[in-house]
């Protein structure tokens, strides 16, 4: 038993160790002090608008408000609509008599704005819709609804949360 | 040469003489990498790194995501700097016309957004433009870089640094 005791008492080396793991998590620490640190906020709810672009008028007649949309690729919820709006859809092409490139009007197409309420998980550098879909504006997802897929660009993030409190 | 006790020629365990071979490798690699690698040196301080970047063609809505005072972030989320200044102008782009002379055409509602960060870093001896020591910034790069609220392609075009070279 006393032997035993001997055995377990700490030496210079076992302190060594001690402060290698210490040093290596300072380390690990200072190099990644310039990635995103999470601030999490539960219960918040963020606002985002995507367009549909050059879908069918028949497609658009499918989207309804309080529609539960989930990304293609993921299958994850990404939100409930909350409004829906038809407008024409637009191409970019070069106008020759005037010089310029224009939005032309798009036959047999609509595009479609839909508002998106969804609750979020806030980072330094993301914004995470259940906590798992990546939100930024200026990328395009696939999105799945009831019975419709469509690509939605995402024009507007609404800065602010909707809080549920 | 290892007796019954496992020590090395009766006077220093295997144990303890393997502790003392991995602190050298930790000391050896702690001096590489911050006295002698010349990106992640510390013997050079950092100095303010100011950067432009342009973003080509781009709609309002989506324009409106992205503020003086927002961080930007590399695509894996490490932080490049915050946006100083944010400077639009209308978009253009270049096509050939019906005598196949190349021309260049405002676009209608797009504009071209110049977007100017400060962040910190260094010049090394190589004259590469390190920020944070470990992002290596080249004009003529194009790059994704995303903020809390936007993604978009950055075409990098000026680079300054106040420190001493």
């Amino acid at each position: 038993m006393a032997e035993n005791l001997k055995k377990r008492k700490f030496n210079l080396f076992d302190g060594f160790i001690i402060l290698v793991i210490i040093a290596a998590i300072v380390v690990l620490f200072a190099v990644n002090r310039n990635k995103g640190t999470t601030e999490t906020e539960v219960g918040d709810t963020l606002r985002y608008l995507v367009e549909f672009v050059s879908i069918t008028p028949e497609t658009s007649e499918m989207i309804h408000e309080g529609d539960t949309i989930y990304t293609s690729t993921t299958k994850e919820k990404i939100g409930t609509v909350t409004s829906v709006e038809i407008l024409d859809s637009t191409k970019q092409a070069i106008d020759y008599d005037t010089g310029r490139f224009v939005q032309s009007l798009e036959e047999n197409k609509v595009a479609v704005h839909i508002w998106v309420e969804a609750p979020v998980t806030e980072t330094d550098a993301a914004l995470l819709i259940e906590n798992t879909t990546s939100l930024k504006a200026g990328l395009t997802y696939g999105v799945l609804g009831p019975g419709y897929s469509a690509a939605g660009y995402v024009l507007t993030i609404e800065r602010g949360v909707v809080n549920n409190d | 040469m290892i007796d019954r006790n496992g020590k090395l020629f009766g006077k220093i365990s295997v144990i303890d003489l393997a502790v003392i071979l991995l602190l050298i490798a930790f000391g050896i690699g702690l001096f590489l990498k911050f006295g002698v690698n010349e990106t992640t040196s510390t013997r050079q301080s950092e100095a303010p790194m100011t950067f432009q970047l342009l973003w080509q063609n781009v709609r309002y809505e989506v324009a409106e995501n992205l503020m003086v005072g927002d961080t930007l972030c590399s695509e894996d989320g490490s932080k490049l700097g915050k946006i100083t200044d944010i400077q639009t102008e209308p978009a253009k782009q270049t096509y050939t016309d019906l005598d196949g002379i190349i021309k260049t055409a405002e676009i209608d509602q797009r504009i071209d957004i110049t977007v100017i960060v400060e962040g910190s870093g260094v010049v090394n001896s190589e004259g590469k433009y390190m920020l944070n020591r470990n992002y290596e910034l080249n004009v003529g790069a194009s790059t994704n870089y995303v903020t809390k609220y936007v993604s978009f392609s950055g075409l990098m075009q000026e680079i300054t640094w106040d420190g001493a070279a």
